[in-house]
């Protein structure tokens, strides 16, 4: 046979395995079950309105090894099928699955047996974990799948709540929106929120920081009734759950680590029961770390520019423009300021747990003095001073005076 | 005024210098600096990117070396002078080195490659099929003649380094430069360590010699061309490590699997179209594997049908295509792929740093070459 | 009535054949029939002799002439006679000129009658003594613009067969041939494929002297030279190279002609014919030779270094060699303000990759990687094809080969049906479908703007080149997803740049870094002011636009 057959014939006999092989992964977009969110209990949790044992029982299954510990549900997205035409039920568009067990791995697989497509845990947005879940034995071993696995994404919202986690994701927000998108979607506002942790709190930083044995900040997320709000923090040590925080404690954690971009401060006002609100716009904040012999303190300067948002004047001939009123605002703004960030810190010092990123920089700017200290960090850490000084500015007042 | 570009009508088997430059640095832009972060820095730590200079530094002296080498033979290759040099069996015996390196690297490459793609690409494909589709393309492109495989690695080297260019940019938004520091480091040992290891990045460059010959006469600013592709290669390079270690940290490079992939995963962009950025860096990865397997599988068939007489190179790239799908299969497993790796680094340094300089010591030493003829 | 009776003979009723049996009717058949067989017989034998007569009477020509012209009027009409036996428009128009007789052969309808009568028929009727020389009575008597004097045969019958007039006057070997062309053509019309909103709008037409007007008039440079082949053996089609002497690639035109004079075949009526016998790539679905009907493109194509090429009876001509950056060159580009001419050659090289991968990218994100829709795109997506029955391989088949048969049929209604067809077409592809749930409505918009984008190109016969690389492309998606989308893209380039039609690379050219200076042809087109040299991958000798020529 000349070369060149022979080298249509190999070339044949390649392409043709291909087409015998087929197509492995293809699976059509609405064969499979979207994910939205995921919530994690312990076992023994409350159970869902409505059912009872038996229900419990038949949605777990026969474990090989370790016993039941955690119950995970997952919130599965339903496919209107009309397009859109009609008004969705009034179901909401989502809902949830239950499982227990101890390896969620398995967990999940095995909650295959309640579904009737494949879950499909690329457009996952939110992990809301229980307190309970949590307390027992730390939150590694919980997120340790969701590390693992190829589907999962970076930038998945993790939430702590002191109650159970599954109502949350049962939960049908009034907009018709899916549900995990709408857990996530709230933490996305923590730029205008100062009371909202969210900047670095998703899987990915939670997994950078585990991996550097440093201590993490969770938003907390509380449902009662029919509201849901993230309010305030949960604050881990390594992986062990150590304490909430509440929002005062958070707005100054976040002024310490220079995430916020905009926040509402208040002031008290002149006289009792008037209240002067601040809008910061732009901050610049430098936190240093220095070394002095054997001290270590640090020095928090931050300097404010923004406006007067609101003032809540009795009736009096008092106008915000006055050059004396704005220079008192400016005063009690820095007080007020100062007053907070110590808050924060004094609430992660009470805890022992460092999310104000003493450690850090201290290990970035003086290394030699952090491989001094850092096996005493967790005596050293509550004892070390800041010094704040901050500097406000007002650049406007808003459209009336 | 005549024109003095390449003469048009016939096959276009001579290449510029400049087409060269951009061959040299598509070759070496392979597979390796995806796992280029987990390679240095648990050894050199946050000081991985003065490796990677030290690294581009000491293989570029190696390839002046293997210049002035190739300078002495200008108009043949080393299959014909290095047995002549040498005497036969040396001779013969400093080719296999090389293609045991170009091997050993086609294996290691198409392993890995097919690796990442099925964990992140996809489920269940296996990975012999991702193998043996990347070595039919191959071997398509490596049929060709040399004029048609220089203007696709140029075509290709073009597009996805822009592509991978823009995605890596968007990385700039988890970027905490805090993560660097500090500048010192209480084991500088690693770094130099770290710096023979970044072989795997830099591989490639031993194609000069192959190629000296094809290059178009006018060869003065051939150190300068091939200096600015080890600087282009070096500054990737050097920008992948950064913003790798500035993203996530030195402790987390040591426990990611594949941490370039994740620094693309981690940036987000809500409000665009586009989300799992890291298929995207893949999609634009893989026609540079493409473009440094085809290069390596077109040498190697060209050193062999050379070492055998023959005159074509084409029938050793069918020859080739089983062999380097079973090696690639069969280097399975992850111990099995870190000792392949050290391997690998082993046999290049020692070919690079050992085997040339002595031979062009020794080519030096006997006045052969061009500069015998000068007398 | 005695006597009558007495001297009638006995009647007796019989047969003709028995009384004479020679006049048998069966034998009176026979004899017809073997009359009527020498008859026959006869002719032919009459036609025998009379070639044999031919040829006995011809001396004997040269290798590969039918025959030699003789001195003698009566010889030659013979001989013509039997050449244009059964041509019925041979006209022979015998007339007698200073005494001799003289004969006029002309094609009926090919000639002008007119300028004939006036002009060799008035002069020589009215010659009253003619000499010898031919040459002399040429240049004194005859009033044509254009003639030769033709020796051999085989020329001067081609001279007839192309619309020339033959003068044949006894006694003289040598024979006239007038150039006086005179026939029904079209006239230079409009453009029909590659219209342009501000550019000239005349456009080749079938006769190959008024397309080499047309490029004529564009360039008083002698420099620009018209070499006129044959080709095709019994067609005799006239080619017409044309090309700058002093610029053209050194080795192309030798190169081209020898294609050209190899080509062995007998007819040639379109120039496809040629352009598959010159090509070194006769499988690969794209054009591997640019073919317009803009005169002003072939000239800025001459002034490049490249040779155009025009076949007789086709309005078209074709210009060697073509790279995908000419072939992405429209002539409306250079008629709009440079900037836009950048966005708009931008989006036609977009479109052409769109051309062939938008389908394939919608079947691998949709089946294979939905992750990489943003989430509210993916929910609204599946719940759109939870509606339709088929996997979305099948759907993208589906409407490919509804799209191609839609446009095949386009292709081949008159117009005036055309029109009901597209709102068919319209109404099918585009609403009904989706309604009977069949196909989703986001994969027709991805198959709308396929289409779309390949009617984009320039020139037709890439943008078919295109479509045909859909399906295989599809193929592969459904196979390996995104990762065969990637596969397809690197076959289809290294495709690209393997295919070298007279040394140049298809698509090399475009992002090599030793032509990088030609981008600013390609894919933008800087204003006028900045291109000072021409294409460097065309190799022109002379690389400077302005300056001597």
């Amino acid at each position: 046979m000349s070369a060149s057959r022979r080298l249509i014939g190999i070339l044949l006999v390649m392409s043709i395995t291909l087409a015998v092989g087929g197509c492995w992964d293809r699976r059509e977009l609405q064969d499979r079950n979207f994910v939205m969110a995921v919530a994690i209990d312990v076992a023994e949790a409350g159970q869902k309105p409505g059912q009872g044992k038996q229900e419990a029982k038949t949605e777990t299954f026969v474990q090989p090894h370790g016993d039941k510990r955690y119950r995970v549900s997952l919130q599965i997205l339903k496919l209107a099928k009309t397009g859109g035409d009609e008004p969705k039920g009034g179901g909401g568009t989502t809902y949830v699955l239950s499982n227990t067990g101890q390896s969620l791995f398995e967990i999940v697989r095995d909650t295959l047996g309640q579904s009737s497509k494949s879950l499909y845990f690329e457009h996952i947005q939110a992990i809301v974990i229980s307190e309970a879940a949590v307390r027992e034995l730390g939150i590694k071993s919980i997120i340790d799948f969701f590390l693992r696995d190829a589907e999962m994404r970076w930038r998945i919202k993790v939430y702590i709540t002191p109650g159970e986690a599954r109502p949350i994701i049962a939960y049908a927000p009034p907009n018709k929106e899916a549900g995990g998108i709408y857990l996530a979607n709230i933490a996305r506002n923590h730029p205008k929120n100062i009371h909202v942790a969210g900047a670095r709190t998703d899987l990915g930083n939670i997994s950078v920081l585990l991996d550097n044995k440093a201590d993490l900040i969770i938003p907390r997320m509380e449902m009662t009734g029919n509201v849901i709000k993230i309010r305030g923090a949960a604050l881990f040590k390594k992986d062990k759950f150590a304490g909430y925080i509440d929002e005062q404690a958070v707005a100054g954690i976040k002024m310490i680590r220079a995430t916020e971009k905009s926040a509402i401060i208040t002031l008290p006002g002149d006289e009792d029961s008037e209240v002067v609100a601040f809008e910061l716009f732009r901050h610049d904040t430098q936190l240093a770390p220095h070394v002095d012999g054997d001290n270590i303190y640090f020095t928090l300067d931050i300097t404010m520019w923004g406006n007067v948002g609101e003032y809540q004047v009795l009736d009096r001939a008092s106008k915000a423009d006055d050059p004396a009123f704005i220079r008192r605002v400016e005063q009690k703004a820095a007080e007020e300021v100062k007053r907070i960030v110590l808050y924060g810190k004094d609430s992660c010092q009470s805890l022992g747990v460092d999310v104000i990123y003493f450690s850090r920089k201290l290990k970035a700017h003086h290394p030699k003095t952090w491989e001094k200290v850092k096996d005493d960090w967790d005596t050293i850490y509550p004892t070390i001073p800041l010094v704040v000084s901050v500097n406000v500015v007002i650049n406007q007042l808003g459209e009336h005076k | 005024m005549t024109v003095s570009i390449m003469a048009n009508l016939e096959v276009k088997d001579k290449m510029s210098v400049l087409q060269f430059g951009v061959v040299m640095a598509a070759i070496m832009l392979g597979a390796q600096f995806i796992g280029l972060p987990t390679q240095l820095v648990p050894q050199a730590g946050q000081l991985a990117w003065v490796s990677v200079i030290l690294g581009g530094g000491l293989f570029f002296c190696a390839t002046w070396v293997m210049l002035k080498l190739a300078a002495l033979y200008p108009n043949s290759d080393p299959i014909e002078y290095l047995p002549r040099l040498l005497g036969k069996w040396l001779g013969v015996g400093a080719i296999c080195v090389l293609v045991l390196l170009f091997l050993g690297v086609t294996w290691v490459t198409q392993n890995q490659f097919s690796r990442v793609l099925v964990f992140f690409m996809f489920d269940r494909t296996p990975t012999d099929v991702i193998i043996m589709s990347m070595l039919a393309v191959v071997a398509y492109c490596a049929l060709q003649d040399l004029g048609t495989i220089v203007r696709v690695a140029q075509f290709t080297f073009f597009v996805s380094v822009a592509m991978i260019g823009a995605i890596w940019s968007v990385a700039i938004f988890n970027f905490q430069p805090e993560n660097l520091l500090p500048f010192w480091t209480n084991k500088p040992i690693g770094v130099l360590q770290a710096t023979l290891n970044t072989w795997g990045t830099y591989g490639g460059y031993e194609i000069v010699l192959l190629l000296f010959p094809v290059i178009s006469q006018k060869r003065n600013n051939l150190v300068k061309v091939v200096g600015i592709g080890f600087i282009f290669i070096t500054l990737i390079s050097v920008i992948i490590v950064v913003v790798t270690v500035g993203v996530l940290t030195v402790e987390t490079i040591k426990n990611e699997s594949y941490p370039t992939l994740v620094v693309v995963r981690s940036v987000e962009l809500p409000g665009t179209f586009i989300e799992r950025l890291e298929n995207y860096f893949l999609i634009a990865w893989i026609p540079l594997i493409f473009n440094s397997q085809a290069l390596f599988v077109y040498m190697l068939a060209q050193i062999m049908s050379r070492l055998w007489g023959f005159a074509d190179h084409r029938p050793w790239v069918l020859a080739l295509v089983p062999l380097i799908y079973t090696g690639a299969t069969l280097v399975d497993g992850l111990e099995l792929m870190v000792l392949a790796g050290k391997v690998l680094t082993l046999l290049g340094l020692v070919f690079s740093l050992g085997i040339i300089p002595l031979v062009y010591l020794y080519a030096k030493w006997k006045n052969q070459g061009v500069t015998a003829g000068e007398r | 009535m005695d006597k009558t009776k007495k001297n009638k003979p006995k009647l007796t009723i019989a047969k003709l054949s028995a009384i004479m049996p020679a006049d048998e009717l069966d034998k009176v058949k026979t004899r017809l029939t073997s009359l009527r067989q020498l008859i026959q017989n006869s002719a032919e034998l009459g036609e025998d002799l009379s070639g044999i007569v031919a040829d006995l009477r011809a001396v004997p020509a040269p290798s590969g002439e039918m025959f030699v012209f003789t001195p003698q009027l009566s010889q030659n009409v013979i001989l013509l006679e039997t050449v244009f036996r059964d041509c019925s428009d041979v006209k022979f128009r015998f007339f007698k000129t200073g005494g001799r007789q003289a004969l006029l052969v002309s094609l009926d309808g090919m000639t002008d009658a007119t300028a004939l009568e006036l002009n060799i028929l008035k002069p020589l009727m009215t010659v009253t003594t003619v000499n010898s020389d031919l040459k002399k009575m040429m240049e004194e008597k005859l009033t044509v613009a254009a003639l030769n004097i033709e020796v051999n045969a085989n020329s001067a019958i081609e001279a007839v067969m192309s619309g020339n007039a033959l003068v044949m006057i006894d006694g003289m070997p040598e024979m006239l041939a007038i150039d006086a062309t005179k026939h029904v053509k079209r006239s230079v019309s409009t453009p029909v494929l590659e219209e342009s909103l501000r550019g000239p709008q005349d456009a080749f037409n079938e006769t190959l002297a008024d397309n080499i007007v047309l490029l004529r008039r564009r360039s008083k440079d002698p420099n620009i030279k018209i070499r006129i082949l044959d080709v095709g053996e019994r067609s005799k089609t006239a080619i017409a190279l044309i090309y700058l002497a002093n610029l053209v690639k050194p080795g192309l035109m030798e190169e081209v002609e020898r294609r050209l004079n190899s080509i062995s075949t007998d007819s040639v009526f379109v120039s496809k014919t040629v352009e598959e016998a010159i090509v070194e790539h006769p499988w690969t679905p794209f054009p591997q030779l640019e073919s317009t009907e803009r005169p002003e493109k072939v000239m800025a194509a001459i002034y490049e270094g490249r040779v155009g090429i025009l076949v007789d009876n086709t309005p078209a001509s074709v210009i060697i060699p073509c790279t995908y950056a000419s072939i992405m060159q429209a002539v409306d580009d250079y008629t709009i303000p440079a900037s836009v001419a950048c966005l708009v050659r931008i989006s036609r090289h977009v479109a052409a990759f769109m051309a062939i991968y938008l389908p394939a990218l919608y079947i691998a994100i949709v089946s294979y990687h939905p992750g990489m829709l943003p989430t509210g795109l993916a929910i609204s997506i599946a719940e759109l094809r939870a509606r339709t029955p088929f996997p979305s391989f099948l759907e993208a088949l589906l409407m490919e080969v509804l799209l191609e048969l839609f446009q095949e049929a386009i292709t081949r209604l008159p117009k005036k049906v055309s029109s009901a067809a597209s709102m068919v077409g319209a109404f099918v592809i585009g609403t009904t479908v989706v309604q009977a749930g069949l196909v989703n409505p986001f994969l027709v918009v991805v198959i709308a703007t396929t289409a779309i984008s390949s009617y984009v190109m320039p020139l037709y016969s890439f943008g078919l080149g295109l479509r045909a690389l859909r399906v295989p492309i599809l193929l592969l998606a459904a196979t390996l997803g995104l990762y065969g989308v990637m596969l397809g893209l690197l076959i289809v380039t290294v495709h690209l740049c393997s295919l070298k039609n007279f040394g140049e690379s298809y698509l090399g050219g475009m992002l090599d870094i030793d032509t990088l200076a030609d981008m600013k042809d390609t894919v933008f087109r800087v204003p006028q002011k900045f291109m000072k040299a021409r294409p460097i991958e065309f190799g022109a000798q002379d690389q400077e636009r302005a300056g001597d020529s």
